[in-house]
């Protein structure tokens, strides 16, 4: 069993975590790697605790928590690194370490309890403790080597999206590499030969292993950095998961019926802020496994398309949007300087993705009038509230005071200073604030006076009809 | 060995010993009693008199002043049934046929009146006087026999008829339960039928899929129909069966578990059984009255006095002894031999009745305990497993409605199908009482809650019927 006081579960964030990894640079060496399939004997291996636990059990990985980093920490370590490391908000960046010429990383496949928002766990399939996977970062010429251990009960290989690389490094099982069986280690090693947003998902069962949860980013920062530097550098993975209310473990029987949406895995209102400063010049990578696309729109900014997955768009190339359509299989950055402060909604545009599980196939009761019939359903069963012929809204009301399903967050949730944020799913809020040190959360906004919608008594008689 | 003359002779002392047999049929009917709390039957009330005193109307009263169970519905039965009434009156028909055969006759013409399967047969008998006192000791022991054999054929009418009314009684809690629960489907239907309306009249809903629910609410009502109509048959069925006028006010008492046996013994309750059981008790005495006649009639064989006693097939598979017819013949051609075998055949076909109800007995407590065990065992799992797994899964779907996973016509459903498994409950629960009343018929006693009681079996009751060979020393009886 792995405890987190290995070195790959203690992956603190970022720079913390690299400069860990020039102190833990030690030349392992590996007594089973000769037995390694596709291995070869020279090569170091993660250090042997990894290989225990019979395949398919699982190793017990607990992500630590981490504390969010003070703006001089950031700019320590972009000086440190030569970029701004990226923040996987909900999630973690993997630790690295230096072997001689080669970056090391180590992604372990397991199951993983995930907790989405409180009040709902799942059981996913994910990398070194929670899903998506740890944000594999470098820097365009590395040359990396990937160690992947497999935990999952059944085989697995990772493929690197996007990246060019050897063919037989592609990691598609069967057709260019051996699938990696349960309980074995393979290593994968390339040149980092461009930069941009990439992924890494499995390509062996591919459909059931990322309707799991089964991805993660790989981040290749350029060699040259554009002249303005980027101060904050997030990676939001939307992911589509179909844990039928009631239920913990992912379906991948669905094709279309997908009841839970997340970014990073996290539902709202268990989505985490991205924090930034006023003025500071925000980049936001998105990537999508999931069987459709995600319009992720916000709110009060616009941002620049700057990046595909096949690098950085040149600048006079850059278009303005506020909703960018992420499909299925794809990668896309945008940058925006975070010139208003506020507390900014980001979210996908597709309404039904901005919430939580609810049934798709039950009368619509809105408009009419079941207050009567109502009543005497009330008396023939127990509990029962007529509830929705106004609308939803009071769903989202009650979802405190009644019980729930099981394992099941209400549809609608968040409490904000004015009342039920009525979203859930792939919603989070970007905050905006002038002046701050650290991007620890800084609570709700605190709006100038007269710049809050606020209600008026006399409504106009005459400016609605014409 | 005795001699034709001796027998003769010895027929004719006990005559002249005797007298007639009384027409009271009082302790026959005390004798009825015994046979029946001897097998935990009590309270027969016997209105040969009718009800002067009002003291059977004051019963019914209280019985009735409280919901009926099963048990009242018994008491009712032996305190008002006319067909019980009816039955306890054969006892005053026998006895007064066996006075009537103690007589003597005037002289003249005589008549042997003799009650047989309730049909009264009048034989004229020999006109002369010496026969008819040779006769009547014979004719006496004849008519003592046939009033035992009324004893029990009445004990056991007034038994079934108990277990009769109880079973009706359960019938009508069944009914009247099943038909509550259905009231309850109707009300869900009807809730999911003005939904439905209420949806289509917003615009929600399509023209087809509101008849559709209206349509369930229809089936439901013509469901609820029929099942009010099978309580007003079943309770129809009880009144015949007590004697009751539709008229009088009373309710059953609602549907309850029957209370749990003892562990019960298959190998002892069926031996209880073949010592209880009065149809047991009837073939027995049928082959036993055979084997007399037979016995008198080859002692008599050589007299000039032909002896004849008729044995007459009953629907039930008993025999009905009638005559005695006497001749006077020299048996110079016929010596009987064929009378003889034809006793002999009645008697090997007496005896394979017996061992068949006997065998058919035993597997009737068989059959009513497994039944038993069943319908006990159904009410477990419906009890402690359907009834709270369909109440949980309604309880669950109510959840999911708050966040709109279910709608209205999947709690309706559930619902409906948490009164389904009710209804399975009760029908159950009224299997066990139907099966409860199956276990008595067939050890042909009651059962209480302790424990099977040891019957008390009064033999001065229960006696084997003596049809008489002369051979017995005779009792004294009432004098006419
Ligand atoms: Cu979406």
């Amino acid at each position: 069993m792995i405890t987190r006081r290995d070195w790959l579960t203690s992956a603190a964030l970022v720079g913390g975590a690299a400069l860990a990894g020039r102190r833990l640079s030690a030349q392992t060496q590996d007594p089973h790697a000769g037995h390694a399939q596709g291995g070869h004997s020279h090569h170091p291996a993660p250090p042997a605790e990894s290989h225990h636990g019979a395949a398919g059990s699982g190793p017990s990985i607990v992500r630590p928590v981490v504390a969010p980093p003070s703006r001089a920490e950031v700019r320590r370590m972009r000086a440190d690194l030569g970029y701004t490391p990226v923040t996987t908000p909900d999630g973690i960046t993997a630790r690295w370490r230096r072997n001689v010429a080669w970056k090391e990383f180590h992604l372990v496949a397991h199951e993983v309890d995930q907790t989405f928002a409180p009040g709902m766990t799942v059981k996913a399939w994910g990398y070194n403790g929670g899903t998506p996977g740890p944000t594999i970062e470098a820097v365009e010429g590395d040359s990396v080597r990937i160690f992947v251990t497999n935990h999952l009960p059944e085989h697995t290989t990772v493929h690197w999206h996007g990246l060019f690389l050897p063919n037989g490094m592609d990691g598609v099982g069967g057709l260019l590499q051996p699938h990696i069986r349960p309980g074995e280690t393979y290593v994968y090693e390339f040149e980092l030969r461009q930069h941009g947003t990439f992924m890494y998902h499995p390509h062996a069962d591919e459909m059931v292993q990322m309707a799991l949860g089964m991805a993660g980013f790989f981040i290749v920062h350029p060699k040259r950095p554009r002249k303005e530097p980027i101060d904050r550098d997030f990676c939001i993975l939307p992911h589509m998961w179909a844990i039928h209310p009631g239920t913990y473990r992912p379906d991948p029987m669905v094709m279309l019926d997908f009841d839970l949406f997340t970014f990073n895995g996290r539902a709202f209102p268990g989505t985490s802020p991205l924090v930034v400063r006023q003025d500071d010049r925000v980049r936001l990578r998105f990537a999508n496994v999931s069987m459709t696309s995600h319009p992720i729109h916000i709110h009060g900014h616009r941002f620049w398309v700057t990046e595909t997955d096949g690098g950085q768009i040149p600048e006079s190339a850059w278009i303005p949007e506020t909703s960018l359509d992420i499909v299925a299989g794809q990668t896309r950055a945008v940058d925006f300087v975070a010139d208003a402060p506020g507390d900014w909604p980001l979210h996908c545009h597709k309404t039904h993705h901005a919430m939580n599980a609810m049934g798709h196939d039950l009368p619509n009761p809105i408009g009419a009038d079941l207050e009567a019939v109502g009543r005497k359903i009330s008396g023939l069963v127990p509990g029962f509230v007529e509830m929705g012929t106004t609308g939803m809204a009071e769903h989202a009301e009650h979802a405190g005071h009644m019980q729930l399903p099981e394992n099941t967050l209400p549809m609608m949730a968040g409490q904000g200073p004015f009342g039920s944020i009525e979203m859930g799913g792939m919603f989070t809020v970007v905050k905006v604030r002038d002046g701050i040190e650290s991007y620890g959360d800084p609570g709700w906004f605190d709006h100038p006076d007269g710049t809050v919608a606020r209600r008026v008594e006399d409504a106009p008689t005459d400016l609605a009809l014409w | 060995m005795r001699t034709p003359r001796k027998t003769l002779l010895a027929i004719a002392l006990a005559a002249s010993a005797v007298g007639c047999a009384s027409i009271d049929p009082g302790p026959a009917v005390v004798a009825t009693t015994g046979i029946l709390e001897a097998r935990g039957v009590s309270g027969v009330a016997w209105q040969a008199d009718g009800d002067e005193s009002g003291q059977i109307a004051r019963k019914v009263e209280e019985i009735l002043g409280q919901p009926v169970g099963p048990a009242e519905a018994g008491r009712l039965a032996l305190l008002r049934s006319p067909h019980l009434q009816a039955s306890l009156a054969d006892l005053g028909v026998a006895q007064a046929a066996l006075a009537q055969a103690t007589r003597f006759a005037n002289p003249g013409l005589s008549f042997a009146f003799l009650e047989g399967s309730g049909e009264s047969q009048r034989t004229t008998g020999l006109a002369a006087d010496v026969v008819d006192w040779l006769t009547q000791p014979l004719r006496r022991r004849l008519g003592e026999a046939e009033l035992e054999h009324t004893k029990l054929e009445v004990a056991a009418a007034l038994f079934d008829g108990v277990a009769a009314a109880e079973l009706a009684l359960i019938e009508l809690q069944a009914a009247e339960a099943v038909a509550a629960a259905y009231e309850n489907r109707e009300e869900g239907a009807q809730a999911a039928a003005e939904y439905a309306r209420a949806l289509h009249e917003a615009g929600n809903l399509t023209l087809r899929d509101r008849i559709l629910v209206e349509a369930a609410w229809a089936e439901a009502r013509a469901d609820g129909v029929s099942r009010r109509e099978e309580t007003e048959r079943a309770r129809e069925q009880l009144l015949r069966l007590v004697g009751l006028d539709g008229g009088t006010a009373w309710t059953a008492a609602p549907l309850a578990r029957p209370h749990l046996l003892p562990s019960l013994d298959p190998g002892d309750l069926q031996e209880h059984a073949l010592r209880d059981r009065l149809d047991l008790v009837a073939a027995r005495w049928a082959v036993d009255a055979l084997d007399r006649v037979r016995g008198l009639h080859r002692a008599t064989r050589w007299l000039p006095v032909g002896v004849e006693i008729g044995v007459e097939r009953e629907s039930g598979g008993g025999v009905r002894l009638t005559g005695p017819t006497v001749e006077l013949a020299l048996p110079i051609f016929d010596t009987g031999s064929a009378m003889q075998a034809g006793y002999e055949a009645e008697i090997a076909r007496a005896r394979a009745q017996l061992a068949g109800l006997e065998n058919r007995v035993r597997s009737e407590v068989r059959e009513a305990l497994a039944a038993t065990a069943s319908a006990t065992d159904r009410i477990e799992v419906l009890e402690n497993d359907l009834v709270p797994a369909r109440r949980r899964a309604l309880e669950l779907a109510v959840r999911e409605s708050y966040q709109m996973l279910v709608g209205v016509f999947e709690l309706l459903e559930a619902k409906d199908q948490l009164l389904e498994a009710e209804i399975s409950l009760l029908e159950a629960t009224a299997d066990a009482w139907r099966a409860r009343v199956d276990l008595v018929r067939a050890l042909g006693r009651t059962i209480t809650s302790s424990a099977i009681p040891e019957s008390k079996d009064p033999k001065s009751s229960e006696k084997r019927p003596e049809p008489s060979t002369g051979h017995e020393e005779m009792k004294h009886d009432h004098a006419s």
